[in-house]
Order: C-alpha cells, then sequence, then structure tokens
C-alpha cells in the first residue's frame, strides 16, 4: 500500500478479518453490482422467471465470480502488471471467464449428472453475464486491494446478484396472476420492480464506506 | 466439424496469438499520441486550474508557453507527520517570475469507485483555495463524474477559506443552499452524494497534510536563510 | 434484389424496430444503460457499440466455418475483447477528453450481451455481409432505446439537452432528481419497452 492509500485508510488498521466482512457486506448490499451498475441484467431478466431456476444460476455466479476474481487478481498482479500490458487484460480477464466456465461445466457434467441436467443451459450463459466481468475489472480500480480483498469483493458481489435475482423471482412468482398490461407483461413489469427495488438499496448507500 | 482435441487447442492459441498480437502493435503504435495527450491534458489542467485563460482559445502551443513560463514544478515536500510528499507546484503571474499567484499541489486518493486525482491550487497565503480541477476519476459519467464539471469546481474559485482550523474540518460538505457562516462549506452535487463525501475526505486530509509540509518548508527556508547570513 | 429483401437488409431492418434488441429479445440492458442520464455519453457510448457490433459479427462470420464448437464461446468473447480494446486506444488517441468521462465505461462494452447474442444468434450461421448489416441494426436499434431514455432522463434530471439548458429552465423547470439516478432508468426502459411492444404488437395484429 503506498503512503497515499495508508493514510486514506481508516484511522486504525481495524484488521483483515474486519475489513473483509465490511468489503463483503458493502459489495453485496451497499454496492449491489446488479441495482447500481447494471451489471448482470439480461440473465436476471430471462432467469427470474422461476425460483428453482434463479437460486441454481444464482448460486453459480456466486462460484464463478469468487474463483475469477481470485484468478483475474493473480493475473493482474503477476502477469499484467509485470510486464507491463495492462491493455490486454479485457482479453486475458474474458477468457479466463469463459475457460472457468467451461471446465466448471465437464466436472459438473462428469461427478455430478443430475446438477448439471438442473442447471441446463444456465451453466455456459454465465460467461456472458457481465456482472463476472465487471467485478474483476473494477476489483483492479479498487487501488489497496490485496489477494483476499478481491476475493471477498468477488463473493460479495455474487452474493449480492444472488440475492437480487432470488428477491426478483419470489416476487415474481406472486405476480404472475395479476392483471398487467399486456405490452408490459415479462421485461416491462420486471423493469419496474427493479427500478422500485433499486430505490430501496440507495437507501443503503453510504452506510458502509471501505 | 473437426473437434480433436489438438485443433481445438492449436485454433484457440492461433486465434489469441493473431487478437494478441494485433492489439499490442495497435498499442504500441499509439503509445506516442497517448503519451502526447497526457501531457497536454496535464498542461491544459494547470492553466485551468490557475486561471491564466481559456485552454482552448489558447490552443496547444499557447498552453505549453504558460506552462513553462509561468509555472514552477519539481520541488518534492514532505508531511513531516505521515511522510506523504506532496509535488509542489508554483504559479506566477508573468513568466518573469516574480509575483506568485498561487501555490498548487496534486490530491489524489479514493472516490466511490476508483482513484481520483485533482489538483487543488491555493491563493499565496494558504487562506483560501484559488481552484481545482480533477485530472482523473473513475466515477459514474452523469453522476459522480460530474465532479470535474464547473458545476463543482467553480465553486473553488470563489475561495473556499483552506487556513487551519480553530477546531472540527477544513472544509465541509452540504447541501447547496444551506447557510455558510465561516466560508468553509462545499456544495454537494445532487446524485452524487457518496463521491462528494470521498472528496471531502480527500481534501481534508490533502489540506491538512499540505499545511504542515509548507510550514516545515518555512522552517527549512527561514533556517538556510539564516546560515546565508541574510536576515 | 432489393435491400429489404436481401439476407442481410432483411436482419437489419428487423433489428431496428420489430425485433428490437432491447425490448423484444431484452438483451443488452447493461453497462450502457448506466450511462444514459447524458445524452453525449450516450452517443458515444452508443457509437462503440455499433462499431463493436458489426465488427465483431463479420469476424465470428468469416472465422466460423474453422471455429470449433466446444471453444466458440472463447473465441467469440476474445474477439469482442480486442474489437473492444480497439474502441477504448482509439477513444484515447483520439477524444482524450471524451476519454476522461466515459473511459472506465468502454471496457464493460465486452459484456453487452447484444454482441455476443447477435455472435452466436446469427453471424455462427450467416456470411460476412449480412452478419455485419445484422450487427449494425442490433446496434442502431439498441441506441435508438438508449437516446430516447437519455433525452427524457436528461431533461427531466438536469434540465439541459446536450449540455445545453433548456430555454427558461429556471422559470418553469423542477430537478427529477430520481431520473439522475440509477432507478431512473429502469423506469424509462420499461415505459420505452412497454410503448415498443404495444405498438408491434397491434401492427402484427392488424396485418393478420
Amino acid at each position: 500500500m503506498s503512503p497515499v492509500l495508508a493514510a486514506a485508510a481508516p484511522q486504525a488498521n481495524p484488521g483483515l478479518p474486519a475489513q473483509l466482512l465490511v468489503i463483503l457486506l458493502a459489495a453485496a448490499l451497499t454496492d449491489n453490482i446488479l441495482l447500481t451498475r447494471f451489471l448482470g441484467m439480461c440473465s436476471f431478466l430471462a432467469i427470474s422467471r422461476q425460483m428453482k431456476t434463479s437460486v441454481g444460476l444464482g448460486v453459480a455466479v456466486v462460484f464463478v465470480t469468487t474463483c475469477t476474481a481470485a484468478l483475474n487478481y493473480l493475473i493482474h498482479v503477476f502477469i499484467t502488471v509485470r510486464l507491463g500490458i495492462e491493455y490486454l487484460e479485457y482479453i486475458l480477464f474474458i477468457v479466463v471467464i469463459a475457460a472457468f466456465v467451461q471446465l466448471v461445466e465437464m466436472i459438473v457434467e462428469r461427478f455430478l449428472p443430475p446438477l448439471y441436467f438442473a442447471l441446463g443451459i444456465f451453466l455456459p450463459l454465465i460467461t456472458v453475464n457481465c456482472a463476472i466481468l465487471g467485478v474483476s475489472l473494477f476489483m483492479i480500480t479498487k487501488e489497496g486491494y490485496g489477494f483476499w480483498q478481491s476475493t471477498v469483493f468477488g463473493l460479495g458481489s455474487g452474493l449480492g446478484w444472488l440475492l437480487a435475482i432470488v428477491l426478483m423471482a419470489g416476487i415474481r412468482s406472486r405476480i404472475r396472476e395479476d392483471k398487467i398490461p399486456e405490452g408490459l407483461r415479462g421485461a416491462g413489469i420486471t423493469l419496474v420492480i427493479t427500478g422500485i427495488i433499486a430505490l430501496a438499496f440507495v437507501g443503503f448507500s453510504g452506510m458502509l464506506t471501505f | 466439424m473437426t473437434s480433436r482435441p489438438l485443433y481445438i487447442v492449436g485454433f484457440m492459441v492461433a486465434v489469441a496469438a493473431v487478437f494478441g498480437t494485433a492489439v499490442t502493435g495497435i498499442q504500441l503504435g499509439s503509445a506516442r499520441v497517448l503519451e502526447r495527450n497526457n501531457a497536454f491534458l496535464r498542461q491544459r489542467s494547470l492553466v485551468t486550474v490557475f486561471g491564466y485563460g481559456d485552454p482552448r482559445g489558447l490552443g496547444p502551443e499557447g498552453v505549453a508557453e504558460i506552462v513553462s513560463g509561468n509555472i514552477l514544478q519539481g520541488e518534492r515536500l514532505a508531511d513531516p507527520e505521515t511522510g506523504e510528499v506532496f509535488d509542489l507546484i508554483e504559479a506566477y503571474s508573468g513568466p518573469d517570475r516574480r509575483e506568485l499567484l498561487a501555490y498548487g499541489f496534486p490530491l489524489r486518493g479514493l472516490g466511490l469507485w476508483g482513484p481520483v486525482e485533482a489538483i487543488l491550487a491555493l491563493r499565496p497565503d494558504l487562506s483560501r483555495s484559488h481552484g481545482l480541477v480533477i485530472v482523473a476519476h473513475a466515477e459514474t459519467p452523469g453522476l459522480g463524474g460530474r465532479i470535474e464539471e464547473p458545476v463543482f469546481t467553480a465553486q473553488f474559485r470563489d475561495g473556499v477559506v483552506t487556513s487551519p482550523p480553530s477546531s472540527g474540518a477544513f472544509v465541509r460538505l452540504a447541501a447547496p443552499g444551506t447557510p455558510d457562516p465561516d466560508g468553509r462549506q462545499i456544495d454537494a452535487i445532487t446524485g452524487a452524494t457518496q463521491t462528494c463525501m470521498a472528496f471531502e475526505r480527500m481534501l481534508n486530509r490533502g489540506l491538512a497534510g499540505f499545511h504542515r509540509a509548507m510550514a516545515a518548508r518555512h522552517v527549512r527556508q527561514r533556517r538556510e536563510r539564516g546560515h546565508d547570513g541574510v536576515p | 434484389m432489393a435491400f429489404r429483401d436481401s439476407v442481410g437488409g432483411r436482419a437489419f431492418l428487423a433489428n431496428l424496430w420489430r425485433e428490437n434488441p432491447v425490448f423484444r429479445q431484452v438483451l443488452g440492458i447493461c453497462s450502457t444503460l448506466a450511462v444514459t442520464n447524458l445524452l453525449k455519453n450516450t452517443l458515444l457510448m452508443c457509437a462503440g457499440l455499433v462499431f463493436t457490433t458489426a465488427l465483431s459479427s463479420v469476424t465470428v462470420s468469416a472465422l466460423r466455418e474453422h471455429t470449433p464448437r466446444q471453444v466458440r464461446m472463447m473465441v467469440q468473447v476474445l474477439i469482442i475483447a480486442a474489437y473492444v480494446i480497439l474502441v477504448g486506444i482509439a477513444m484515447k488517441a483520439y477524444f482524450p477528453e471524451v476519454h476522461k468521462v466515459i473511459g472506465p465505461y468502454v471496457g464493460l462494452i465486452i459484456t453487452n450481451c447484444i454482441i455476443m447474442g447477435r455472435c452466436e444468434a446469427f453471424a455462427t450461421k450467416n456470411s460476412p455481409w449480412p452478419s455485419c448489416l445484422d450487427g449494425l441494426g442490433a446496434g442502431l436499434g439498441y441506441s435508438l432505446i438508449l437516446i430516447v431514455i437519455a433525452v427524457v432522463r436528461e431533461t427531466l434530471g438536469f434540465g439541459t439537452l446536450f449540455g445545453v439548458p433548456l430555454p427558461a429552465a429556471d422559470r418553469w423547470w423542477h430537478q427529477w432528481t430520481i431520473m439522475v439516478m440509477p432507478p431512473g432508468a429502469f423506469f424509462m426502459l420499461a415505459l420505452v419497452a412497454w410503448f415498443g411492444n404495444a405498438t408491434v404488437r397491434s401492427r402484427e395484429g392488424g396485418k393478420t
């Protein structure tokens, strides 16, 4: 940590576990990646129709974000910064994510066939979930983050995404029978609800600073 | 379609190599332009923050001329308490460098989403701000990103009080329209309170450190002058 | 053969409105939406997006016969990432001021699902020229919606349009802070999707 950032850190260093907890909560709640940065909207809108698939995809996203945040952090520190090729980071990060998703898919297919069939198409879809690349890109702009901070940031962001999609699936299952104007059905009403949830999350902002 | 493992791996490597090389080539090819742009952006920030005129009207040559003529850079000050280093910028009203217009120093810290870099200029007696320019930031465009717009920066041109306070912080953030008895108030941007609060923290920390560093410089200069025998 | 009867031309026109990626296919609501509270930023992001969509469609289409099925997603993201980096470098070199404002968001164009969606749905099955038109159409159709949203958000949220204050704004205009903030984008998008769906559906109903 540079002297500038050391001075920017909270007055007394609260210790790593406390800092990690704050990062986790901040990433999951106050800076929810879906509701404040619009990332991961596509699969959010498409999948949140059913609770079961929402939970499945959400858990998969948590797993992939956490692992790719860790991997990409190592790539950032040990490869791109050291060689001075930061401009290639987009390519490296996204390829790492795609490769990781493919790997997970193969492992799950091989050893946990029931889970594989339950998740179906959603597993490969994770690659195009914007939230995952977003996490990797934001993590490196947060200066002063070490390996653990970055990994926990990934975990928190994934949990925030899971929380948002589960909330939405619950709400959508309740309004299925309601009278909604024809053109607003599906994506439209989901966006309105997302807006209202996002308003609530705006209230969280500023509660945690790190 | 063939799907032998060797072919798959080979194809992937080939595609990655082709695109990687292409991107690297373009990056290296444009490196000089990028460097020139960065240098120009910095010079322009300096002209703006010290209020030498509208950089757009001056043109690149005019801007470069003012920066090399009127502005003295390179002295590094250290805050005796934290060891933080400040790059001191001295701005004079003319190329003869006789009348000191303002001091400036780069202010760095974390905004809401990422690092923010600014240059803050203070009047020669350090009592009030002379100007502010945001050099780089990673805040949301249209929200926190508006800290770089005159909406936010113009208030520093009016002279926010920056002398060491008898108690409390150097400057404080408030909603626009709040009564301001001591002149230490900064108006927040609607919808970007978080970024403004982060910036407020940066300002208070930076001002405290800069005041200490300048006091140390003053003591050192006095001592040096004493050694030289000049009263 | 008329433009609108060719494969590419048909895809181009369909993407603009009838099959619009935003309200018909619900794709790409991501990063670009975040910058829709100012029209200028929106236009710049859209320009980058249209460029990337068109060119990555062409490239994916050109490589489609050689790409093994198992790694096609990786190949696609790689191609998209390369073009997005190009957009970033071009912006840094020729529009440094613009880059200063929206730089951090340019990288997120990679994750815009529209690009990959078009690569996967159209470019892997068609030849380069129609793919290019399809990509262009999808990018422009998307931009159209975002521009509408940006116009409303900027006028209501900031009282300006393209940064120019509205006439006599201080007399009648009152700031809608919600339009500046993220929820405003969701509500606007819902309204636009409603309008789009309603008109497309009524026209289809009239035809049959």
